[in-house]
C-alpha cells in the first residue's frame, strides 16, 4: 500500500492512537480492541423509507453484523473500567453491498479535524498521575471542586490530566471532554445507547436533502453498574451471549434532523435535544457469532461505507476516520476493505 | 452530631459561595435569539411563585382560586391555540405553572393577559410579592415580573452554559455559584414529539381547533 499523503495521514492518526496504549498488540484495532461480535437483522420503520432512499430502509429487512466493544486500545480486556463502549453495524443488503454505522457512547466527538485530534490524542497519553494527596483534596474542596475520578483505579497511569488540560486550551474539546466525565458504565452492551457523532446526509424520495445525526436506543432502556459493587473484568463479554440464550436484544435507531444553524460538519458541537426526531428502523440482535475471528474481529467496520440515500457529510473527521480505518484494516490484514477496491 | 456537621458543612459552604462569587463570578446565560425552527417550538416556562399566605388555610386558597377559574383557564389556553400543555401545581409553599408552547415568550405572556388576565390578578394577590395589578394595565411590568420569577433552564450541554470557563475543573464550582442565584432550575426536558407546533400535531390527528 502506497502512502501517499491522505495515507500519511491515516498512519499518523493510527500512530497517535496506538501511542496512548503502550501495551497495544501489533495485528489488532489500534482502539475498540476488545470486542464480541452478533449478528442479527434489521426493519425499517414505516417512516424510514419516506425520508430516505438508501436501500437498507426500502424493507423488509436486512441482516446485520454488529460489534460490541471498549473503547480502550490495551488488548487487556477490562469490562469494568470507566470507558467509551462501542457499537459497529455492518448491513448486509439485498443488492450485495454493504452499508456501515458505527457508534459510540459518547454524543459528541474532542476535534474539529484531523489536526485537532492528532493533538487531543498526543494530550491523551499516558502519565503519572496519582490521585491527589490530603493537601490537594482539602484545596480542591475550598475551591468547590469535586473528587477526581480515574477512569481505571488501580492504574496510576493515564491520560486524563493531559485530556484536561488540553480541552482548557482547546474550547472544541471540551463538550466531548465534560461528557467523557459523565461516562457510565453499563450492565450490558445491550443496555446503553449508541451515538455514530457525525452528520450523514440523507435524501428522501422526493429529492430532499437532509442532514441527520443516528442512534441507536435500547429497548430494555439504559442502565449502568452500581460504581461502588466490583463486576468481573469480563462481565459484559459473558452477560451478551446469555441475554441472547433468553431472547433477542433490541435497538431503535433513531435520526435527529438538523435545524437551521445547526452544524452538520463538525462533530464537537452538540445539537439540542429540541431536533425533529424520527424512528428509522429496529435492530434485533439474535446471537453471538460462532467464529469471533473470522466473521468479526477480521472484518472491516468503517463509517463511511454509505450507499446513495444516506451519505457522508462533509465532516473532515469522518473522511479522516474512513482513510484511517482502512489503514488500519491493511495493517491488521482485514477483510472487506477498501471500500469499493479489491486488495481484501 | 449528625445534625452539627451538617450546619458546619452548610456554614463552610456559604462562606465559600459567598468568597467564590467575589473572586470568580459566574453570570445568569441569557439566552440569545434562536436560530431554528425546532428552537421556537414547544418552549418551556416554569413561574415559580411564592404564597404570600403559607399556612394550609392559604395553600387551600390557592387550589381554590384555580379551581374556581378552571373554565376561564382553559377556554384561554384553547384559544390562545399554541399550548402543547399547562399545569398549575401547588409545591410546598410555592404556586406553579408549569407550561409548553409555541412562538416568542413575551408574546405568550401577552396572549395570556389578554385571554384569562382576570385568573392572573386574582393568582397575583395571593403571593408574597406581586407586581401592579391589573395586569392588562400593567402589562409590561407584568411581563418582567414573570420573567423574574421563572425556573433557570439548564441546556443539555453544559459546557454552554459557562463559555467564558477556560478551566474544566471549575465547572462544578460555577454550577455551585448559578445555582446559589438560581434556586429554581430545570435540569431536563424531554418530548415525545420535538420540532412539531400544536398547529401541527392537531392537524396531523384531525382533531382541529
Amino acid at each position: 500500500m502506497a502512502l501517499g499523503t491522505d495515507d500519511d495521514l491515516s498512519q499518523r492518526l493510527f500512530d497517535a492512537l496506538v501511542a496512548d496504549y503502550p501495551d497495544h498488540e501489533v495485528g489488532t484495532r489500534p482502539v475498540h480492541t476488545i470486542g464480541i461480535g452478533a449478528r442479527g437483522y434489521f426493519t425499517p420503520s414505516n417512516a424510514a423509507p419516506k425520508y430516505c432512499v438508501a436501500e437498507q430502509f426500502a424493507g423488509p429487512s436486512v441482516p446485520v453484523t454488529i460489534r460490541f466493544s471498549n473503547g480502550s486500545g490495551s488488548p487487556v480486556e477490562h469490562d469494568d473500567a470507566l470507558d467509551v463502549r462501542g457499537m459497529a453495524a455492518k448491513f448486509h443488503l439485498a443488492s450485495g453491498g454493504k452499508a456501515d454505522l458505527i457508534m459510540i457512547t459518547l454524543p459528541v466527538f474532542f476535534a474539529r479535524d484531523p489536526d485537532e485530534f492528532l493533538g487531543f490524542a498526543r494530550a491523551g497519553r499516558p502519565a503519572f498521575d496519582p490521585l491527589p494527596g490530603l493537601w490537594q483534596r482539602v484545596m480542591d474542596m475550598l475551591r468547590l471542586r469535586p473528587d477526581p475520578t480515574r477512569p481505571d483505579p488501580k492504574n496510576p497511569y493515564d491520560g486524563a490530566a493531559g485530556v484536561l488540560q488540553y480541552a482548557n486550551l482547546h474550547a472544541s474539546a471540551r463538550p466531548g471532554t465534560v461528557s467523557a466525565l459523565l461516562l457510565v458504565t453499563p450492565t450490558s452492551y445491550a443496555r446503553a445507547t449508541y451515538h455514530a457523532l457525525h452528520s450523514f446526509r440523507m435524501t428522501s424520495p422526493d429529492g430532499i436533502v437532509r442532514f441527520v445525526r443516528l442512534s441507536w436506543e435500547p429497548v430494555a432502556g439504559v442502565r449502568p453498574i452500581d460504581p461502588t459493587v466490583k463486576v468481573p473484568e469480563d462481565y459484559l463479554r459473558c452477560e451478551l451471549p446469555e441475554r441472547l440464550q433468553r431472547e433477542p436484544a433490541r435497538f431503535v435507531l433513531r435520526m435527529d434532523v438538523a435545524g437551521q444553524g445547526d452544524a452538520v460538519n463538525d462533530p464537537t458541537q452538540i445539537w439540542d435535544t429540541t431536533r425533529l426526531r424520527v424512528v428509522l428502523g429496529e435492530l434485533l440482535v439474535t446471537e453471538v457469532l460462532a467464529d469471533q475471528t473470522r466473521d468479526c474481529e477480521k472484518l472491516s467496520f468503517n463509517p463511511t461505507r454509505v450507499v446513495p440515500g444516506l451519505e457522508c457529510s462533509d465532516d473532515p473527521i469522518l473522511t479522516a476516520r474512513g482513510k484511517a480505518y482502512e489503514y488500519s484494516c491493511w495493517l491488521r490484514g482485514g477483510s472487506g476493505c477498501p471500500i469499493g477496491g479489491e486488495w481484501r | 452530631m449528625r445534625w452539627t456537621k451538617l450546619h458546619a458543612t452548610m456554614m463552610v459552604e456559604r462562606f465559600l459561595i459567598w468568597y467564590w462569587k467575589r473572586r470568580a463570578p459566574v453570570a445568569t446565560p441569557q439566552w440569545g435569539w434562536k436560530t431554528s425552527l425546532a428552537d421556537n417550538v414547544q418552549q418551556q416556562m416554569n413561574l415559580i411563585m411564592p404564597l404570600a399566605d403559607t399556612t394550609g388555610v392559604g395553600k387551600a386558597k390557592a387550589v381554590q382560586m384555580v379551581a374556581a377559574n378552571i373554565d376561564e383557564l382553559f377556554t384561554g389556553l384553547n384559544n390562545i391555540g399554541t399550548v402543547h400543555s399547562a399545569r398549575f401545581d401547588l409545591i410546598g409553599e410555592y404556586l406553579c405553572i408549569i407550561t409548553v408552547y409555541d412562538g416568542d415568550h413575551e408574546v405568550y405572556i401577552r396572549d395570556f393577559i389578554s385571554v384569562f388576565g382576570s385568573v392572573f390578578d386574582a393568582m397575583i394577590k395571593i403571593v408574597a410579592d406581586p407586581p401592579p395589578w391589573p395586569c392588562e394595565l400593567y402589562s409590561a411590568e407584568f411581563v418582567k415580573w414573570i420573567g423574574d420569577h421563572e425556573g433557570f433552564q439548564v441546556p443539555y450541554n453544559l459546557t454552554q452554559m459557562f463559555p467564558d470557563e477556560k478551566n474544566l475543573e471549575n465547572l462544578s464550582r460555577d454550577l455551585v455559584l448559578l445555582l446559589a442565584d438560581n434556586p429554581y432550575v430545570q435540569i431536563g426536558r424531554f418530548s415525545g414529539y420535538p420540532a412539531l407546533s400544536t398547529a401541527q400535531i392537531r392537524l396531523a390527528a384531525g382533531i382541529e381547533w
